[in-house]
């Protein structure tokens, strides 16, 4: 693999020819952000990823059970399992999807897992991402590219061949189709993820589309062509978030939604891929009850485990948190991206105090957790090879069966001091290599 | 039990035309054990394709659109409702937990709490059962005064009740936050009641086993001169017509309502 060295300004200028970008918003302008690409992959042995295939697939498969049961009978809620508070006050909970049954009764088709590696050893769930996910075109091209740089490194090696997420995403998107073509809609081009939005519409034979071309008649959903003539529309792998899907269900403002389409989706006459509804289950605080969720649905113990997290709307646990505040990661459940995060160790005494009285006052809004000493990966830079935090989102997709991609998204922060891995603040990327023995 | 007669008539008028128009209209009173219906019509012009179905707090909605350049779009809707308040309400045991928790119209704020920590003080007994609810409405009424065009659509509890007035939409809100903030489940209820004029609305607490309407506005609890068009957290799920268009227009709108007995 270390040939692959030479080839890292060859590869990133390819990326950057072929728009391999992510766009950001910043004082209300638009700009496009390489995102650079190490050559050094992260490789996980067949065994490993044996292991992490079941236990992904079987994280994926509890929280598409989760989805079905709030939205229908909330037997989990009856049950005691899992307090109402932490349902019904979650932004991403839809009041609109009650009742609805998805084709196939799935929610989350694409879901993208966050998850490290600690020093132990151990894998640790970080994070759950069931709305849409996005990321699985960075290491699909930067292995199309790396091939073509250094094939021989394929052929002497054993690594899976993972050119196959484009077919599973057809497959999946296949299983739910209501009959008619499937498309990708897109809220267009200045969107942060347009790359991604085209490139996998392209490798999955699906229709790129913008809100624009699809309109609602009959009861049906239909893409208009250029010429004027109609398709009707089976399953939309739709990269527009919830609120802007449609205008007459969510934001009546939304400029970008398709009016109608939730009145569709309900009358089962076409798939959304992913269901909406389904920030439900991936919320902060929905998090910690995962591996109950597992227990509850499955009948197994969780094969993953989450952080060591503690709610604080539990007394046993809030009392934990409190006396262990300065060596805890502490994370407002209603805030998502990096925000309301609270690194006890950061604190000092006046202020550590202030934050314990905000956890007294609202112990519904805060999860704490261990921070995670989790490991490094090597990451060239000039010559030479340094060692930087790096996370992994694995890609579970959920059809007739509940499929891990062999390969993922990994990320690593530029920082040497920084456990931030995300894109939008200036880390790279790695292309994840699963070995077949 | 009362047998009303209902009419409702809303003009959407456009100083230059627009096209693909898409409308959700819950213009049509719900159905469950207390309201029955019967000879019920819906008639939108430009007319074309409806399509009614229920959304996911089974309220009655009926969408469609109209795609061609129109300047007006009415909706006209009427019908008999018998209403039956003393019978129990269907989902008496099942006092959805979605109604306790406070929802994008009725976030406390500091002048929330003290509201309702004033009125607690001010109750002197040890119940909070519904005495302590009709004391909490009547308790409102009297604070806050009705004044039309003083708030908007998009006025919160929180900013209506720091303003002091507003209309039914403000008084509700208030009153639900202040309810669910007190631990009753509270939800909002778009309807119309006995009489000539606009839509109105008001919120059902569920406290003592059963859903009960309260109409702080009037302060008087909702009787069988009431109907109920649907129901949901606050205003934002109850828009009783609700669109979107393409065209660059100003847009003027008309609502007449009448309920005879």
């Amino acid at each position: 693999m270390y040939e692959l060295m030479d080839h890292t300004e060859n590869i990133n200028r390819l990326l950057a020819r072929y728009g391999v970008k992510f766009g950001i918003y910043k004082d209300n302008q638009f700009h496009e952000q390489l995102f650079p690409f190490d050559p050094l992959p992260r490789i996980i042995e067949a065994e490993e990823f044996a292991f992490l295939n079941r236990g992904l697939s079987q994280r994926v498969r509890a929280l598409n059970l989760f989805l079905a049961d709030i939205y229908s009978d909330k037997r989990i809620i009856k049950d005691g399992v899992i307090p109402a508070d932490f349902v019904y006050s979650s932004k991403g909970y839809l009041p609109q999807c009650e009742g609805i049954a998805p084709p196939g009764k799935i929610y989350s088709h694409v879901s993208g897992i966050d998850l490290v590696q600690g020093k132990d050893g151990n894998w640790y769930i970080l994070e759950d991402n069931l709305r849409i996910p996005s990321g699985a075109s960075y290491p699909m091209i930067a292995r199309e590219l790396t091939r073509r740089a250094a094939p021989s490194t394929f052929s002497r090696t054993h690594v899976i061949d993972n050119r196959n997420y484009a077919a599973m995403l057809k497959e999946t998107m296949d299983y739910v189709n209501t009959g008619g073509i499937n498309v990708v809609l897109t809220p267009g081009r200045y969107n942060a993820a347009f790359f991604e939005h085209s490139y996998l519409a392209e490798r999955s034979g699906a229709i790129l589309s913008m809100p624009q071309d699809l309109f609602v008649e009959d009861n049906r959903l239909y893409y208009r062509q250029y010429g004027g003539n109609r398709l009707q529309v089976g399953a939309v792998y739709r990269r527009l978030s919830d609120e802007y899907l449609d205008p007459l269900c969510f934001l009546p403002e939304s400029l970008i939604g398709v009016p109608g389409i939730m009145d569709v989706y309900r009358r089962g006459n076409v798939a959304l891929v992913n269901a909406p509804g389904n920030g439900v289950a991936d919320d902060k605080g929905i998090y910690y009850f995962v591996p109950h969720m597992i227990k509850y649905y499955l009948g197994e113990e969780a094969i993953l485990c989450n952080a060591p997290t503690y709610l604080a709307f539990y007394e046993k646990d809030r009392k934990f948190i409190l006396e262990h505040l300065n060596r805890l990661v502490v994370k407002d459940v209603s805030e998502a991206g990096g925000y309301g995060v609270v690194f006890g160790s950061d604190l000092t005494g006046e202020r550590l105090k202030d934050l314990a009285e905000v956890i007294k006052a609202e112990p519904r809004r805060f999860i704490a957790q261990e921070v995670i000493d989790f490991i490094d990966l090597n990451v060239v830079e000039g010559a030479h090879e340094v060692p930087r935090k790096a996370d992994l989102r694995a890609f579970v997709l959920a059809g007739e069966e509940t499929r891990v991609w062999p390969g993922g998204l990994t990320r690593f922060s530029r920082n040497p001091d920084s456990f931030v891995v995300n894109s939008s603040q200036g880390g790279g990327f790695k292309d994840t290599w699963v070995l077949s023995r | 039990m009362r047998r009303l007669k209902f009419h409702y008539e809303m003009e959407l008028t456009f100083d230059q035309p627009v096209t693909e128009h898409h409308y959700a209209f819950r213009c049509l009173p719900m159905e469950d054990r207390q309201q029955s219906c019967y000879g019920l019509t819906c008639d939108i012009r430009p007319s074309g394709r409806v399509d009614e179905f229920t959304d996911g707090f089974g309220n009655r909605t009926c969408a469609g659109e109209a795609m061609a350049p129109h300047d007006s779009l009415r909706v006209e809707s009427g019908g008999i409702v018998f209403v039956d308040r003393r019978r129990e309400t269907a989902e008496a045991e099942d006092a959805h937990p979605l109604f306790r928790f406070a929802s994008a119209y009725t976030v406390p704020d500091q002048g929330i709490w003290r509201y309702l920590e004033t009125a607690r003080e001010g109750w002197k007994r040890e119940d909070k059962g519904m005495d302590f609810l009709l004391y909490l409405m009547d308790r409102l009424h009297g604070t806050f005064s009705y004044a039309p065009g003083t708030t908007d659509v998009t006025t919160t509890a929180a900013q209506a009740l720091a303003g002091g007035r507003g209309v039914c939409q403000d008084y509700a809100h208030i009153f639900l936050a202040l309810c669910r903030l007190g631990g009753y489940p509270a939800r909002y209820v778009a309807g119309m009641m006995e009489g000539e004029g606009a839509t109105h609305a008001w919120a059902e607490i569920y406290a003592g086993g059963r859903w009960t309407g309260f109409d702080p506005t009037n302060n008087r609890l909702a009787d069988d001169g009431y109907i109920k068009l649907s129901h949901g957290r606050d205003f934002g799920d109850c828009t009783v017509d609700k669109g979107c268009f393409k065209g660059f227009a100003a847009q003027k709108q008309t609502i007449y309502v009448k309920v005879e007995g």
